[in-house]
This record gives structure tokens, C-alpha cells and sequence, in this order.
């Protein structure tokens, strides 16, 4: 089922466990070895700990655990986001390079239609398609 | 403080407060096609408990249209929220119109000009006053409407200065600079740390400072009711954090007013009960353990329970026991009042006190007196900007603890000792429990570190620590960007290695430890006896659990202990206990309670108890018995033969 085609655009591919997520280019600030993350008593479920960056404390989110996806292994990567004005800091296993999104497809038989956070994929003309993450979907979930 | 500055405070709040009504109405009006009931309900709710606070507000800073316009919208407000009519597109223009009534008051107000539209041609004549703007007094000085998000930003920007400093410093000397000759390291460090200074200065502000507002209030609030009130402050030189004061602020004028309207009597009846004729309301601020207690008590007739409760049961709310009754108070709509007026009657702040301390992370606590008065005290935290701290490691991350809560360290190596199956060490005679924050933060103890005590108002717990790094002054970020909310969690900060710091709110610490103390301690089961005669002992003091726990283990037993009634019902759900051994007199449940439940219970209605008590009365035994006991024990005559005895005398022999 092929969704409206749509400007091309170009997202950041990371892998979180078996599968490769796409994260619009827009939205991507930064993107980082991961770092040493200090635990927190009692944390939110999918946080992973906070670490400071140029002078300010930033949550870890695991994106695994927020996007519903089984973990290969632990997070090697940190990717900051602007959502809406809000920042938000993932940690990824893997960073895939670039991807221009061509058109938007919808995935109802796919894994992915199960998280509310990655409603979109992006075009067939790769072998196959791969789900663009719904930034905004997923900030309210760590919202408060 | 002048009427000026208070005129002043309360245009700093209003403008939000007009700007949050006017949101929630547009969001109200794009929503009323869709008929959610529960979302209008919140928006109106939400709408009216900010009307509510102007209300209140406004006349008693001199500007009493405000006031009536506020007062006017509750009015609307309540037939809306009770049902009485539905919310229609037209009655969110005429709401709106209102608030662009009351924020033209508030800019007449502001800059001393009259308002540009005319707002009695958008106010019902009939409910609002003709002329809208406010009169004022000539132009003070001249103050900057500065955020407290952005003091917060210039004070986290200061202590990212200072910690940038001394991570520089200590680089230079390991590069082998000699710093100490470096007068302008110096110079930097001292201005960055009188930056700091001021920009944390910007943030508190001293308890005093509120009374001359809720001195009015209690005035007006008395002249209302016709009684004779008398204000008084102490420890009006407490510092508290700005922002916790705007948080609260409005809550403290809800309490005096109450105070007055439902706790002062009126003077021919004080005079016949031989009191004062003039009626007392106090603020007392105390600065204790990190915390800040407020608290506001009037000499007055007391909480009245019966109309309190029947008010509660006319709402259907339910009273919870562990909280006593006097939290309904604090329940949404409840009020005991028998008319509705400007100063009482709609049961909306004590609930809107209540969201706004928690709010703080505070706590609130009634005591009251019937004849003698009532005090309601604020248990909040002293800033949330900066604090001396200890800081420690754990878990392989850097945490800190404010010193001003903390009591003791120790070495963790010796000094700890078993009680009822936890370590606990000695503070001055008192067994504190310890509480190993690495297990807390990962699962994975922290072996023998050193132990950091900290104490509460109400309680204290040792900190089991990896290791002990440095003390010193800690600006505390809020809890950062997305960061949800934790109990245990003050805020955030950079720590002297340049890492990620976790201030811990030990408060929230002690409140992980009690709740675990207010849990069943259950016996950490041993191979060799667990298939032991299980006693069950119930007693509220831990002497008395330890002294029977060491008697019934040393003999063979298995045993679980648990502090009341409440406890041990919860244990005996676990279905193995051969025998409960009881005291009567316990909180929240007495041993004559448990032992009737225990009777009750089909499958627990064969388990012996025994009753082990100070109360030797022949009618406190035969109550005992009658309530289905298997023995009744004086702790007078207590021996470890005679409890021994009696224990094998029901089960026999561990």
C-alpha cells in the first residue's frame, strides 16, 4: 500500500537491535559515541541513565525499549534530537549511514505497526522498506 | 512590604494565569464538537481554580474589580462545570471576553494607563463593574519581569562557570602549571563565584517577605467575619527558594483565610469558652535538615470531624484511615462551610494546597485540637537551585547528597549490625537502617563502602556508598530535559570530573526506607529452617520484635515479625505461619482486632495466637480471650523460659 509521494528528504539509519530505524535528517542535532551514563534510583522504564554534555545533563533514552524492539546487544551510540522545541537523546547500537526518503508507504503487516512511535516508512525503491521514526510520537512518550 | 510590591507580585502572577484561562478556553472551543465530557471537564476545572486564585488575590491588593470579574466568571464557570447549562461557543466568548477584560484591568494596572477598549461593552452590566481599570499609585522603581526559567538558566550557566574552573585548574596542574601563580585563575574563580552568588540570591527570598500579603489577607478575611484576629510571624529570616514560594504562594493565602473563616470564633464565644476575645493566626518558618517547615496555626475552635466526615460521605469520598482524617480536607469540592461567599464555601483550595505543595515535592500534615485550634504545616525543600552536597560514587556514577540533611558518616566496615534481618548502625542509641544505594541503583551492592546518614524531619537512614569524593557547593539543575519526575531525584548537575551528577532528595531516601520498614519484614529464610515452626510476631516496637526474635530463632524457630494488626494480616496471607504471637496496643490495627480477623478467616481461623502485653486488667484479658486468643502473656512477668514454654505449649517444639 503506497501512501502520497512527498518532497525527498534524508534521514540517519540506526540500528536498534535486528532492525534499522530511520530518523529524519531535520530533527538529528547531534550524533555521539556513547558516553558514560550515571544510573538513576528508581529510573523511568526505557532510561538509561543521564550524562552531561558541554555543561548540561541529558537523559538517555533506550530507543530499543521505546520503539519495542528486542536489543541485540547495549547502546554504543548516543543520537540527539529537536523535537518541537524539546530535546531528546537516544541511545542506538548502531549508526548505518544516510538515506534519502523517497515516499512514505504504509507498513500494517510489518513489525513496526505495532509501535506507536514509527508510523511511517520510507519508499520501495530499496529492497525493502525501512520505518522512519515519528519523532513526535515518540517525544510523548518520554513526555511528561 | 509596600502595597505597591504586593499590587506588584500579584500582576507578576496574574498575567500568567490570564494567559493559561485563555489557552485552556481555545482548547475548550476546538473541542466542543467533539463531546468529550471528561476533557471540557478538566479545561473548566482548570479555568475556574485559576478564576478562583485571582479572586482571592486581586482584592486583597487593592484592585477588588479584578476581583468581581474573577468572581463573576466563577459564577458562569460553576453551572457549567455542575451541568446546570452546556458550553457553548458563545459562552466561551463571553469567558474570554471576561479574561480580556481582567487582562486589561491588569495592564491599566501595569502601566498606569487607562485601558484601551472599553470593557463593560464586553461585560454584562448587570455582573461587572463599568469602569475596569484599577486604581494605582504613582510609578516606584522600576522592576524587570524576569522568568524564573531564565534566573534558572543564570544560575545553572554560573555553576557550569565554576565547574568549568576547577576542571581547568586541575588540568593545568596536571599539566604542570603552578596555578597557585596564576592571579587571574584566582580573579576568575572569585567573580565566577560572586556570580553565582547573586544569581542564587535572584532565586530566594525570605520568609518575612509574605507576611505583609497574608497579614492582609487575615485582616480582611476577619473583617469579613466579623471576629478579632492578631498576626503574628517567627522565623520570618528563613530563606526559601522564590520559586517554591510562587508555587505556593497563593496556597498560604487560601490557609489564613481559612483560618479565620472556619477556626476563629467570634469573640462573645471565645470569651465564654475563657479565651481571648482576639483570635490568633500565626506563620512560623523553621529551617530544619534541609528543609523548610511553614507552618500556619490559629487558636481557634479546631477541625470540626463530624461535619468534616459528613461533608466526605455527601461527596462520596472515602476517608483513608492511614492518612487520617483530616486529608479530606484536602479532597477536590470539599468544604464544610454552609454558605457560599468570596471568603469560603466552594471547597477549592485546600484541594488546590494540596497539588500545589505536592508540586514542590512537600508534604502537608494537619494537627488539630477541638477548642484549641488547628496547625497545618509545609514540609518543603529549601531551594531548588543550590545546596551544599557531599558527593559520593556508586554504581560507577558520581551522586550527591545535601550536606544540610546529612548527620553522620561512618566507616562501612564496622559499626553495622543485624536487626530484625537488616543492617542497621548506631546514631546516638537510635538504630538507623541502611539503605546500599547500589543496590538500589543496579541491583548490585556496593560491599562495605563507607556510610553516609542522613536525616529527616521525621526519620533517618544510612547511605551506603562506593566511596566518598568531595563536598562542596552544588548548583542543582532542575531534573533536565525530559527528564520525568523522581522522587528520589532533587535534580541534576556537572560533577568536579566534568561527569553527570544525581542529587538525591533524602527525603524521597528515607521515604524508600520506611516504606520497606512499613512492609512485613519476613525473615530471610535459611536452608535449615525452613521447614521450622513458623511464629509470627506482631509488635509495634523493635525491641521487643528483636528480643523475641532472638529467643524463638536461638530455640529452633522460623520467624517473621511485623509491626501492627495491618502487617501481619498481609504476612498470614503467605498461608505457613504455625502461630502469631501478638502485642494489643499497635497502630493502624490492635492485637485484638488481628486476633478477631485471624478467627474470622477460615483458613486461618485454627492458627493459635497468643497475646503478649503490657495490660494486665482482668478486663483486658477477658477481652482478649473473647476475641478468640490462645494465651495471654504479661510482658511484665516476660522470661525467655516462660515464652518458650508457651510457644511449645501451642506447637510444640521447634
Amino acid at each position: 500500500m503506497t501512501g502520497p509521494a512527498h518532497r525527498p528528504a534524508k534521514g540517519l539509519l540506526v540500528g536498534v537491535g535486528e532492525e534499522v530505524v530511520l530518523l529524519p535528517l531535520p530533527v538529528v542535532t547531534e550524533v555521539m559515541d556513547l558516553p558514560h551514563l550515571t544510573l538513576l534510583p528508581h529510573a523511568a522504564e526505557h532510561l538509561l541513565g543521564v550524562t552531561a554534555v558541554r555543561g548540561t545533563v541529558l537523559p538517555v533514552w533506550d530507543a530499543a525499549g521505546l520503539l519495542g524492539i528486542r536489543p541485540a546487544g547495549p547502546a554504543q551510540a548516543v543520537v540527539r534530537l529537536l523535537v518541537a522545541g524539546s530535546g531528546l537523546a537516544l541511545g542506538v547500537e548502531r549508526l548505518d549511514g544516510l538515506r534519502t526518503i523517497v515516499e512514505e508507504v504504509e507498513g500494517p503487516t510489518t513489525w513496526w505497526s505495532t509501535s506507536a512511535a514509527l508510523l511511517r516508512a520510507d519508499g520501495p525503491q530499496a529492497a525493502a522498506p525501512v520505518p522512519v521514526l515519528d519523532s513526535g510520537a515518540l517525544l510523548q512518550r518520554v513526555g511528561p | 512590604m509596600s502595597t505597591d510590591r504586593l499590587r506588584e507580585l500579584f500582576l507578576g502572577e496574574a498575567v500568567p494565569r490570564v494567559q493559561r484561562m485563555t489557552t485552556r478556553l481555545l482548547a475548550l472551543e476546538s473541542q466542543l464538537a467533539d463531546g468529550d465530557d471528561d476533557s471540557q471537564r478538566e479545561h473548566l476545572d482548570a479555568i475556574y481554580r485559576e478564576a478562583h486564585s485571582l479572586k482571592g488575590s486581586a482584592a486583597m491588593v487593592g484592585l477588588p474589580t479584578i476581583g468581581d470579574v474573577a468572581h463573576a466568571m466563577e459564577e458562569v464557570l460553576e453551572t457549567l462545570v455542575q451541568g446546570l447549562r452546556p458550553v457553548s461557543p458563545s459562552l466561551v466568548d463571553e469567558l474570554l471576553s471576561r479574561v480580556d477584560a481582567i487582562q486589561g484591568a491588569i495592564d491599566a494596572a501595569t502601566t498606569s494607563r487607562p485601558t484601551a477598549a472599553e470593557p463593560a461593552a464586553v461585560v454584562s452590566p448587570a455582573e461587572a463593574p463599568a469602569v475596569l481599570q484599577e486604581p494605582v499609585s504613582p510609578a516606584g522603581p522600576v522592576h524587570l519581569p524576569v522568568g524564573v526559567d531564565r534566573v534558572d538558566e543564570m544560575v545553572r550557566l554560573s555553576g557550569v562557570v565554576r565547574s568549568g574552573l576547577v576542571r581547568l585548574r586541575t588540568a593545568l596542574t596536571a599539566s604542570g602549571v603552578d596555578t597557585d601563580q596564576l592571579p587571574m585563575m584566582t580573579e576568575l574563580e572569585q567573580t565566577a563565584a560572586r556570580l553565582q552568588r547573586h544569581a542564587t540570591a535572584a532565586r530566594t527570598m525570605a520568609v518575612g517577605e509574605l507576611g505583609p500579603q497574608l497579614q492582609r489577607a487575615v485582616r480582611d478575611a476577619a473583617r469579613a467575619r466579623g471576629v478579632e484576629v492578631r498576626w503574628t510571624v517567627t522565623g520570618g529570616h528563613v530563606e526559601v527558594d522564590r520559586a517554591i514560594v510562587d508555587r505556593i504562594r497563593d496556597s498560604l493565602v487560601h490557609m489564613v483565610r481559612n483560618s479565620v473563616a472556619h477556626g476563629i470564633e467570634p469573640p462573645a464565644v471565645r470569651t465564654a469558652a475563657g479565651k481571648d476575645a482576639t483570635g490568633h493566626v500565626r506563620l512560623q518558618a523553621e529551617s530544619r535538615s534541609g528543609r523548610v517547615l511553614l507552618t500556619i496555626s490559629d487558636d481557634g475552635s479546631g477541625l470540626d470531624r463530624e461535619a468534616l466526615e459528613a461533608a466526605a460521605r455527601a461527596r462520596g469520598v472515602v476517608i483513608d484511615e492511614d492518612r487520617g482524617w483530616t486529608s479530606t480536607m484536602f479532597s477536590p469540592g470539599l468544604s464544610t462551610a454552609t454558605d457560599v461567599d468570596q471568603l469560603a464555601g466552594r471547597g477549592v483550595g485546600m484541594a488546590v494546597v494540596a497539588e500545589a505543595v505536592g508540586a514542590c515535592r512537600g508534604r502537608i500534615t494537619v494537627e488539630t485540637t477541638t477548642g484549641s485550634g488547628t496547625s497545618i504545616t509545609l514540609d518543603l525543600p529549601t531551594s531548588l537551585a543550590v545546596a551544599r552536597c557531599i558527593e559520593v560514587e556508586a554504581a560507577g556514577g558520581r551522586y550527591a547528597i545535601p550536606l544540610s540533611a546529612v548527620r553522620a558518616v561512618m566507616d562501612g566496615r564496622t559499626g553495622t549490625r543485624a536487626v530484625e534481618g537488616r543492617a542497621t548502625v548506631d546514631l546516638e542509641g537510635r538504630q538507623v537502617p541502611v539503605l546500599d544505594l547500589g543496590r538500589l541503583l543496579d541491583d548490585q551492592p556496593v560491599g562495605d563502602g563507607p556510610l553516609v546518614v542522613l536525616s529527616t524531619p521525621t526519620t533517618a537512614v544510612a547511605l551506603r556508598v562506593h566511596g566518598l569524593v568531595r563536598h562542596g557547593e552544588i548548583t542543582i539543575q532542575s531534573t533536565g530535559v525530559g527528564m520525568p519526575r523522581n522522587d528520589l531525584v532533587l535534580g541534576t548537575s556537572v560533577a568536579s570530573d566534568g561527569s553527570a551528577l544525581v542529587v538525591l532528595d533524602p527525603a524521597g531516601l528515607a521515604a524508600v526506607q520506611a516504606d520497606d520498614d512499613a512492609t512485613v519484614t519476613a525473615d530471610v529464610l535459611q536452608p535449615d529452617v525452613a521447614r521450622a515452626t513458623h511464629v509470627l510476631v506482631v509488635d509495634d516496637a523493635v525491641t521487643v520484635r528483636e528480643l523475641q526474635r532472638t529467643i524463638l530463632q536461638r530455640a529452633g524457630y522460623r520467624v517473621s515479625t511485623a509491626q501492627d494488626g495491618r502487617a501481619a494480616l498481609a504476612l498470614l496471607d503467605g498461608g505457613d505461619v504455625d502461630l502469631v504471637v501478638t502485642d494489643v496496643e499497635m497502630p493502624r490495627m490492635d492485637g485484638y482486632a488481628l486476633t478477631e480477623s485471624i478467627r474470622a478467616r477460615t483458613d486461618l481461623s485454627r492458627t493459635p495466637v497468643l497475646l503478649l502485653t503490657t495490660l494486665d486488667t482482668p478486663a483486658a484479658m477477658a477481652r482478649g480471650l473473647d476475641a478468640g486468643a490462645d494465651g495471654y502473656l504479661l510482658k511484665a512477668e516476660f522470661s525467655a523460659e516462660s515464652f518458650l514454654a508457651a510457644v511449645a505449649a501451642q506447637v510444640g517444639p521447634a
